[in-house]
């Protein structure tokens, strides 16, 4: 009885330190269509790791690790190695960087982006539950759904395409850590770029 | 704001300033939406002095760059000089930023036209003739989409005597400066607990006309961009609470805050909160969600598990449940079955069950008011404090001692001490029923059963009414079990017949009180050091003396018997001086060299934790018997040293022994007042909070991340 009663009090105390996601926390589960039409669900890819990219192709900051094919080299590098990369569009009709799926396509083959999907966020609700404020603002969650890094790409806060040799690249070494079993060591960083244009 | 036709102003002085034209880099750029201009304040200055440039912003409508601090998005505007020898650019005197609300997203930055001013120190040695200098200027403006612009601007210094100040920027210079966060001496502090940020500033009269006062922090990653709670004055400090930043990380030990107060001068002030201890943010956060202000916070910023934490009548409920178990613990045991020998032959049971409960359930509230009251007055205290005390612990071993010695039959003390003796039935019994009562009250305290911790750390953070409640249905938990046999006659009956065997019983139940007084030995021991502890031992040899001369000198036929007495009181007496004068030499806290694990600093702990090291947190007392327990049974044994060894996780142990702000703190920011407490920081997980009682099993569970 002792032990259960203990465990009453305790579920009590800890639960009451719960608040928006976290790093550490179960990151929302949520269902979007793809450029294709095509239906994904974060739950669909249990037991693999899922990178989450808010992204927006007007933005500057986006333009910077596209046109310097900083973005599509992750993409291909780690969809390569069984990590889905699922790109995310959450802004409104009207607004900047706002696309179809016939919009995302042409964006997609512009850019040559290599995301496993890319998904449409128009009414910016998965973009609202997991707090993404920039783009791009990434996010790493593990085969367990657990989020392990938010935050910036890298580590330089610019629309300079020279910075991003000189920057450590946050996202590839969250992966890169997770793959290996590792704790990661950068888990939570401020995120820069546009504005989610909501 | 600036207003919009100075905007105009501006450009047309911008075209009509003449001497910049001359320059290898123009001194003024037009980009999307932003036109940029460099302008020195005078037209030229003396050697040694400090020169004043700015850069020039005029944005187009509704178009914004950035400040130090971009907020939840954006870039700080930055500069790159090329200087000749002898010339050295500072920091920029930013003007306070505005604030930026576009859907979510707070940015902190500049619109419409304003100056920047520049500082440049020239050498003393510096030769009077021309500079030229270049900065390379970058930025990003937004009005809801950004665009990133970036321009070279030059000019030449003119370097001879001071000369005359530019008409031309006279107005954009004053603007800048009038807008410049002053400096201010006032005290500020700021404290991170759970997923709040208290940020506190001894404002005092300042912008009492002021609606509201905005605060910018050019931090990024402690406070979140989104509103606080409205400032709360409290005399001459106004307080602030926030929620942590998304991408909090890690405390700064200061945090600059620039505070705007609209219609009043200085418009801005900047101020350094420095990392300090503040109220319990759940009590400010409750306070302020009363006077919300401005637009909605966001979920964040809610009070963490306003719909968690336990509810008032649940909260009651532990606490009666508490004070139930609390009879086990080994703490209040001696107390109890010296009561429940007295029970056996108590005529006036029920009058006498009430009266211990009254007892116990008056020291529980009493214990509480003087807690709210201390916590009142500031002090950073746990449950269990007043075993901190040395004093305290002193003089319970005397007692206890002095107890022992009676029921071994050195001295028979009748009634007159805590219901002891075979007298009860005798009017006085009333006062040892309450008395008895009132010490199994002290006792217990320390003792802080499961659930205990989450009862009253709710209760602490509770307005006072509803805290003396908690610890009254804590105490009638305690006093219950005897309240039940004082009026269920029937209970009583499982207890066995009065008889001879009572007296050895009697005799027997000295042992435990001995045994308390040897861990209450041992406590003081650590709290002061071997010598202070031989004192005290001398002391109890004093009283066991006076003891055996009170006994002696009870035969009246004997002649020595004032002699006796006057021994007693004076053996009484030199035992409570050395008391009082014992050395109280800190404890040794260092672990030894073989030992498993380290001393608890806060400051260890957010090394591990932000070097992603898998962290175990024990905070123990020597007064806590649960603690000890735990750490023989199964934190020290050899299949959980190697559990941790095998996780390389470090084992960090915080002595809560004696008085420690920051233990108690860090208790605090788990809903903690007392000790024992487990945290599991496993790395990429949130700390969890292990059980109060544990086994090798369940640690060795937890280091693994919850597998076997």
């Amino acid at each position: 009885m002792y032990r259960t009663l203990a465990m009453v009090a305790l579920s009590l105390v800890s639960s009451a330190a719960m608040a928006a996601v976290s790093v550490g926390d179960k990151a929302p589960d949520f269902s979007l269509v793809d450029a294709n039409g095509t239906t994904h669900q974060l739950s669909d890819f249990a037991g693999k790791t899922v990178v989450l990219e808010w992204t927006n192709h007007g933005c500057p900051f986006v333009k910077k690790h596209y046109g310097a094919e900083n973005m599509q080299g992750q993409q291909a590098k780690w969809t390569g190695d069984d990590v889905i990369w699922l790109s995310i569009n959450s802004g409104a009709p009207g607004k900047q960087g706002h696309v179809d799926g016939a919009g995302a396509k042409a964006v997609m083959s512009e850019q040559g982006s290599k995301q496993t999907a890319y998904l449409l966020d128009a009414n910016g609700e998965v973009g609202r539950s997991y707090g993404a404020k920039t783009t791009p603002h990434m996010y790493v969650i593990d085969g367990e759904g657990t989020l392990r890094y938010a935050g910036a790409i890298d580590s330089i806060p610019s629309a300079d395409q020279s910075d991003i040799a000189k920057a450590t690249q946050y996202v590839d070494v969250a992966l890169t850590q997770l793959a290996a079993g590792e704790a990661v060591s950068t888990a939570v960083t401020q995120p820069y770029g546009c504005s989610v244009k909501y | 704001m600036i207003s919009r036709p100075w905007a105009g102003l501006g450009l047309l002085m911008a075209l009509l300033a003449p001497h910049f034209a001359a320059h290898a880099a123009p001194s003024s750029a037009d980009t999307d939406h932003l036109k940029v201009t460099l302008v020195s304040e005078r037209d030229s200055w003396a050697a040694g002095e400090r020169v004043w440039l700015g850069l020039y912003l005029q944005h187009d409508p509704h178009w914004h760059t950035y400040w130090v601090n971009p907020g939840d998005s954006g870039l700080v505007t930055k500069l790159r000089w090329e200087l000749p020898e002898g010339i050295s650019a500072g920091e920029p005197a930013w003007p306070h930023p505005h604030r930026f609300e576009i859907a979510e997203i707070v940015n902190y930055g500049y619109g419409d036209s304003l100056m920047i001013p520049i500082p440049l120190d020239l050498s003393a040695e510096l030769a009077a003739g021309e500079y030229p200098l270049s900065v390379k200027a970058s930025w990003l403006i937004c009005e809801v989409e950004c665009i990133p612009g970036r321009a070279e601007l030059g000019l030449t210094l003119k370097v001879g005597a001071q000369g005359e100040i530019e008409a031309d920027w006279v107005s954009a210079f004053e603007r800048a400066r009038a807008a410049a966060p002053v400096d201010a001496a006032w005290g500020a502090r700021f404290d991170i607990q759970d997923r709040q940020v208290v940020v506190e500033i001894d404002g005092g009269s300042a912008w009492q006309q002021a609606e509201q006062v905005m605060l910018y922090p050019e931090t990024a990653k402690v406070l979140t961009n989104a509103l606080p709670s409205a400032r709360q004055v409290d005399g001459n400090t106004w307080r602030y609470v926030y929620a942590v930043s998304d991408f909090f990380d890690q405390a700064p030990p200061e945090l600059p805050i620039v505070l705007v107060g609209e219609g009043g001068t200085p418009v801005a002030i900047r101020v350094v909160a420095t990392a300090a201890e503040l109220v319990a943010a759940e009590v400010v956060a409750r306070d302020a969600a009363a006077m919300p202000m401005g637009a909605a916070p966001s979920s964040a910023t809610a009070a963490p598990g306003d719909d968690a934490e336990p509810g008032l009548l649940s909260a009651l409920l532990l606490a009666l449940m508490g004070g139930v178990i609390l009879n086990l613990m080994p703490c209040v045991f001696p107390v109890l079955s010296l009561k429940a020998l007295t029970l056996k032959q108590d005529p006036h049971l029920k009058r006498h069950g009430v009266l211990y409960t009254i007892g116990v359930v008056s020291s529980f509230v009493a214990l509480a008011a003087v807690l709210l009251a201390l916590r009142g007055a500031g002090q950073a205290l746990g449950w269990g404090f007043q075993l901190q005390s040395p004093g305290l612990i002193a003089g319970l071993a005397l007692l206890f001692f002095a107890m022992g010695l009676s029921l071994s039959g050195v001295i028979s003390f009748g009634e007159r001490l805590m219901g002891l003796g075979q007298d009860l039935a005798s009017g006085e019994s009333d006062r040892a029923a309450f008395m008895t009562g009132v010490l199994a009250a002290v006792v217990a305290s320390p003792c802080t059963a499961p659930f205990m911790g989450s009862a009253l750390g709710y209760a602490i953070t509770q307005p006072a009414a509803i805290a003396l409640l908690v610890f009254a249905a804590l105490g009638i938990g305690l006093a219950l079990p005897f309240l039940a046999i004082s009026f269920v006659p029937a209970l009583a009956g499982y207890m066995p017949k009065p008889g001879a065997w009572m007296e050895s019983f009697k005799q027997f139940l000295a042992f435990p009180l001995y045994a308390t007084v040897v861990w209450l030995l041992w406590v003081y021991g650590n709290q002061t050091g071997i010598d202070a502890m031989a004192i005290l031992t001398m002391c109890l040899v004093g009283v066991a003396m006076a003891l055996w001369a009170l006994e002696r000198a009870k035969s009246s036929h004997w002649h020595g018997m004032w002699g006796l007495r006057l021994l007693a009181a004076a053996t009484l007496l030199a035992s409570a001086l050395s008391v009082y004068w014992a050395p109280a030499e800190p404890p040794n806290a260092a672990p030894g060299a073989n030992a498993h694990y380290e001393a608890w600093t806060p400051e260890r702990l957010s090394e591990l934790t932000s070097a992603g090291k898998p962290v175990f947190v024990n905070m123990t007392a020597a007064w806590c018997i649960t603690c000890l327990a735990n750490e023989k049974a199964t934190l020290s044994t050899e299949a959980v040293r190697e559990a941790m060894k095998a996780a390389g996780m470090t084992y960090l142990k915080g002595d809560w022994t004696r008085q420690d702000s920051k233990i108690t703190k860090y208790l605090e920011g788990f809903g903690r007042t007392g000790v024992p407490l487990y945290v599991m920081y496993l790395p990429g997980a949130e700390p969890a909070v292990l059980p109060q009682v544990l086994t090798p099993d369940l640690v060795i569970e937890a280091i693994n991340g919850g597998k076997p």
